[in-house]
């Protein structure tokens, strides 16, 4: 029960919070792992699967999928992967 | 000039993985080859909404017929239409697409399904390991099967509604049928 209520808020706070911009193009740099974070969090990995996939703690992915929230200016980690998408980013 | 050709078969007919609305023995059955970025499919989703409103016992398929070729976005949409139905919500999806049919990008899909409340984690996965493309192809191949090479492509009561599609033919067609 806890669970789905965690859920429904992340969704929640996803629906709530602006829509990523189409047209402002992007001026980041992502490092490697940051990319390789990326690519896995596309394909519907969990940090700790991301984490077991990269080799790394679940906190240090953590950290790489808050940088990520941080460079692409947005608030929620699905928010990362569709505008990594809509910019080709992967 | 449209009209049935009882000598262009659905095959195979109806079954129990298509994508129905009412039940499959129903008086009038109509099966859609569809593309979620074909505008002529756009136009006549509201038409079958209608037609389904107008008639009760109607079962109305939808089959996937993604033209690639001129349509590169359409194959994803299928799929992500399909792994909404993994999830109990193909008709959900369905609607969504059709009437958003300017956002099918992979990043405005994943948006659907995000609004559909799926499983996102699991959405993600089937659609980056191209977990739903059999399903889609099936459709497709059971189109070539039934000669369909354009979107969209009609079967009422299994014979194809063959010639220039405009939406006014499939009423006059059904309405023909039923009289």
């Amino acid at each position: 029960m806890i669970s789905l209520l965690l859920i429904s808020q992340t969704l929640l706070n996803y629906m709530a919070a602006p829509q990523v911009e189409k047209t402002k193009p992007l001026t980041v740099r992502l490092s490697t792992r940051e990319l390789e974070v990326l690519k896995f969090l596309a394909e519907g990995l969990s940090n700790k699967e991301i984490a077991l996939a990269l080799h790394l703690s679940p906190n240090t992915v953590k950290t790489h999928v808050r940088s990520l929230m941080n460079k692409l200016g947005v608030d929620h980690r699905l928010q990362v992967v569709v505008l990594a998408l809509r910019h080709n980013l992967i | 000039m449209t009209y049935l050709d009882p000598m262009i078969r659905l095959l195979p007919p109806i079954h129990e993985q298509d994508h129905c609305q009412g039940r499959k023995e129903a008086q009038l059955t109509l099966v859609e080859y569809g593309d979620y970025a074909c505008l002529q499919c756009v136009q006549a989703y509201p038409l079958i909404r209608s037609i389904q409103a107008q008639f009760s016992d109607i079962c109305f398929v939808f089959r996937y017929f993604p033209c690639v070729d001129r349509h590169p976005s359409a194959q994803h949409a299928a799929e992500a239409a399909e792994a909404a139905a993994a999830q109990g919500k193909f008709w959900e999806m369905h609607d969504r697409l059709m009437r958003q049919n300017q956002l099918l990008d992979d990043a405005s899909l994943i948006e659907h399904a995000i609004a559909l409340k799926l499983d996102i984690n699991r959405f993600l996965c089937e659609m980056s390991t191209d977990f739903h493309v059999v399903r889609v192809l099936s459709d497709y191949n059971s189109g070539i099967k039934s000669r369909v090479s354009c979107t969209p492509t009609f079967f009422i009561n299994g014979c194809q509604l063959t010639g220039d599609w405009h939406p006014s033919a499939l009423q006059t067609a059904i309405e023909q049928f039923l009289s």
